[in-house]
């Protein structure tokens, strides 16, 4: 008697009684046909996996076959897509970087931040002026912001009394009046603003060289100092 | 195609099930038939895809293990029934079966039960580990032999010389598999058998 000939008949319970006993005597004698049996219905499981395995792998063919294809060209366009975004947002980004830097209207937006106009607290509403001396008179038209009248009187007082103690703070009145007409749209007041805040050497006079330079070259922001303020 | 036609041509091998694979996944009429059970509770494309497959697997599973199969009426409306049979469990399963369902819904007896082992993933996982320790031979020899292939079948069908040589090589694949079992008893909860 063969084991492998007759082991499904034996689970089955088809085998005679004789037949029974001498396939039972040779499994006593085989510890692996034993493990067969003790398997048997485990492997019989196993092997209907098997045979799902094979039909699920053969109807995925057919069913995801070209799908597959489909779903990899098109990850392929969604990968196309999601670049060209990227690129579009750098370029959005870019755009925005560079309006930031040469447009005008936002420089000076951003540089009035920087800038607050000095407000002192002698201003004098109602003052003969005629009992000012030049130099009073020019920083009292600057505070009524007559900036062109200021600018005036701080030039004749700067010709006439070169060598007056409050020269390097009438230079830098006269440079803040230029530079508010600057601000008002004559831009050349601008370069002289500079020079005569570089020649004040009065209140924060880099800061605010930097700052005329900014607004007439529309230089970069960030070369103008907080310290302004 | 008459139905007997259908099941030899399953039963023949894998390029006859290949044929009748094409066949019934190229049916408007089975596709559009899952498509609308599948309305009920808001089935995905990919739900239907995986009804559609799991639903042809059933079939073929059912024709490989029962050559004399009989369907009253139409194959479409038995597949229909296998796959509204799927889907009712698949809905179960994600706890969104409704509380009522269309007419044509009520799952009769003669509806074709759902046998499949291979549905849940987790499992398939642990049975590709122990299967990959299975030659290809020893695969085909247990899978028709698990389909009731009586051994001058499968000899047929396998190339083997003999039944004997069939019964043989079965056995051999049989010890190893239950020898794999018995070194890895774990094994046997993870995959229920």
């Amino acid at each position: 008697m063969n084991i492998a000939d007759y082991i499904d008949q034996y689970m089955a319970g088809q085998l005679s009684e004789s037949e029974k006993a001498k396939f039972e005597a040779l499994l006593k004698e085989n510890s692996d046909a034993m493990n067969v049996v003790k398997n048997y219905k485990a492997v019989n499981t196993l092997s209907e996996d098997i045979l799902e395995q094979e039909l699920l792998a053969q109807v995925k063919q057919k069913v995801y076959g070209n799908e597959v294809q489909k779903l990899k060209v098109s990850r392929g366009y969604n990968r196309k897509w999601l670049y060209m975004a990227a690129a579009l947002l750098v370029l959005v980004i870019a755009y925005f970087i560079v309006q930031k830097s040469f447009n005008p209207a936002v420089d000076s937006e951003a540089l009035y931040a920087f800038y607050e106009r000095p407000i002192y607290e002698d201003k004098v509403r109602s003052t003969d002026v005629s009992t000012l001396d030049l130099f009073s008179q020019g920083k009292y038209y600057f505070e009524l912001n007559d900036f062109v009248k200021s600018e005036t009187t701080l030039r004749t007082f700067l010709e006439t009394q070169p060598d007056f103690f409050k020269t390097a703070e009438a230079n830098f009145w006269l440079a803040h009046a230029l530079f508010q007409q600057g601000q008002q749209g004559q831009q050349e007041k601008y370069e002289e603003a500079g020079k005569l805040f570089l020649k004040s050497k009065y209140k924060n006079y880099e800061c605010l060289f930097t700052l005329t330079q900014a607004f007439q070259s529309k230089a970069e922001i960030s070369q103008v100092s907080t310290d302004c303020k | 195609m008459q139905l007997s036609e259908m099941i030899n041509s399953i039963r023949s091998g894998t390029a006859g099930r290949d044929r009748i694979i094409a066949q019934l996944y190229d049916d408007q009429h089975l596709q559009n038939t899952i498509k609308k059970i599948l309305r009920v509770g808001n089935g995905s494309e990919e739900d239907f895809r995986s009804i559609l497959s799991f639903t042809l697997v059933q079939f073929l599973k059912t024709v490989m293990k029962n050559k004399e199969l009989t369907i009253n009426g139409s194959l479409n409306n038995y597949l229909a029934g296998i796959a509204r049979n799927l889907w009712v469990q698949e809905l179960r399963k994600r706890n969104k079966l409704p509380r009522e369902l269309p007419e044509d819904f009520n799952l009769k007896d003669e509806t074709p039960s759902v046998d499949l082992r291979l549905i849940e993933e987790e499992r398939s996982e642990n049975l590709d580990k122990v299967l990959s320790k299975l030659g290809k031979n020893c695969k085909e020899v247990l899978m028709l032999w698990a389909s009731n292939f009586k051994m001058a079948e499968i000899a047929t069908q396998l190339n083997y010389k003999s039944e004997g040589m069939v019964r043989k090589k079965k056995y051999n694949c049989m010890k190893e598999l239950s020898n794999y079992l018995e070194e890895h008893p774990q094994l046997k909860n993870l995959l229920s058998l």
